[in-house]
């Protein structure tokens, strides 16, 4: 009887030659790929057997099943001329098995492999690594502008008020927040770009696909960093919301 | 600096290119980019389907019509003019290595040079 196996997907975007080669193990171990999900991938058992796998990225697709573009369908049939058959349904990742013993590869021009990948993360990472980048600068000028004022108006008066001592204590979260964000971001675009130039070099004159660091650790890191940052932004807003409240309701 | 698509071709780009001089579906640049070639070259199913998305995209190539799943391709002019400067650009090169081989070799003159070019059916690249 067949046996179902969903394992946890560990593998981004930037990791697919760490993909193909996982997969391709699991159907030695007699485990066949039967879906390819964001967060899982799906497993049936089979016979253990040498299968070769491959991926294609599809910057311009977000579809389900029940709207397939005819362009794609071409894309599969070609595919099946050289034994590639389609195995996945997320719609910017394309999985292809081929149990050929030695296949035409999918990818026999890595320029052109390149383009594709280029399009693809240019529109699902770098837009929002820009965003956020110009997002975190904003929010770090904006503080920084309302310091300076204050202060000016400290100066002057000499008057403090609760506001000021809110938006200040926000401030020392808000801020190291703020630069670990635009430095991730940079950091990203700027690694980004290093590694495109770099394969494109290798591309064009060895037809050789250097692939993309995948930078897993700083991910993570920024990740906790950014959920551990938010939450103590979120309490400290709750908090000096709340005191605020109370101040005005017994007229302070 | 934005790098720009499509300057120099690759040897896929160019064949492909060169099988869409005629009207042809994604299947049969394949066989005709093989035929051309004597099967030197032989373009991966999802390289074929990128660079015709990316070609469409950059006006190189335009869609004749479509049967069902089967998409019809033909070269636009400004295809055909990528197609010759490409084809200027390679022939440059075998003028310039034919220039330094042939000197380095024969240490002949201008005209023995310029003669040599002839016999093989080239102009001179001075």
């Amino acid at each position: 009887m067949e046996q179902k196996k969903i394992m946890p997907n560990r593998w981004g975007i930037w990791d697919w030659p760490l993909l193909i080669e996982h997969l391709e193990k699991m159907a030695l171990e007699g485990w066949l790929l039967t879906d390819y999900h964001e967060k899982t991938l799906e497993f049936v058992s089979a016979e253990p057997r040498r299968i070769h796998y491959d991926i294609m990225f599809f910057p311009d697709y977000n579809y389900d099943f029940s709207d397939i573009p005819p362009k794609l369908e071409q894309m599969w049939e070609i595919a099946e001329m050289d034994g590639w058959k389609h195995i996945t349904k997320n719609y910017y990742v394309q999985v292809f098995y081929n149990e050929q013993p030695d296949p035409v590869s999918l990818h026999s021009d890595a320029v052109v492999t390149l383009n594709g990948f280029d399009g693809l993360v240019k529109k699902k990472f770098v837009t929002v690594w820009r965003r956020a980048a110009v997002a975190a600068f904003v929010l770090l000028v904006a503080f920084c502008v309302w310091l300076v004022v204050s202060a000016l108006v400290f100066s002057q008066t000499g008057e403090t008020n609760f506001m000021q001592f809110a938006v200040l204590s926000m401030g020392s979260v808000l801020v190291p927040y703020m630069v670990i964000q635009l430095g991730y971001h940079c950091f990203r675009i700027h690694s980004y770009k290093k590694w495109l130039n770099y394969a494109y070099i290798a591309a064009q004159d060895d037809n050789q696909l250097i692939p993309p660091v995948s930078y897993s650790f700083a991910e993570k890191a920024h990740f906790a960093v950014s959920v551990v940052g938010g939450i103590i932004m979120v309490i400290q807003f709750a908090a000096f919301a709340r005191i605020a409240f109370w101040l005005s309701f017994l007229g302070i | 600096m934005p790098r720009e698509k499509f300057k120099t071709l690759t040897e896929q780009m160019f064949y492909v290119l060169l099988a869409l001089t005629d009207e042809c579906c994604g299947m049969d640049i394949m066989e005709k980019v093989s035929q051309i070639t004597h099967g030197r070259i032989k373009v991966g199913s999802g390289t074929l389907y990128n660079l015709l998305e990316q070609f469409s995209d950059e006006g190189i190539i335009a869609e004749t019509k479509t049967e069902g799943r089967r998409r019809s391709y033909i070269l636009t002019d400004k295809g055909r003019t990528l197609l010759e400067r490409e084809y200027d650009r390679l022939v440059t090169q075998a003028q310039d290595y034919n220039r330094v081989i042939n000197r380095e070799v024969s240490y002949g003159t201008e005209e023995d040079y310029a003669e040599q070019m002839g016999n093989m059916g080239l102009a001179p690249a001075y």
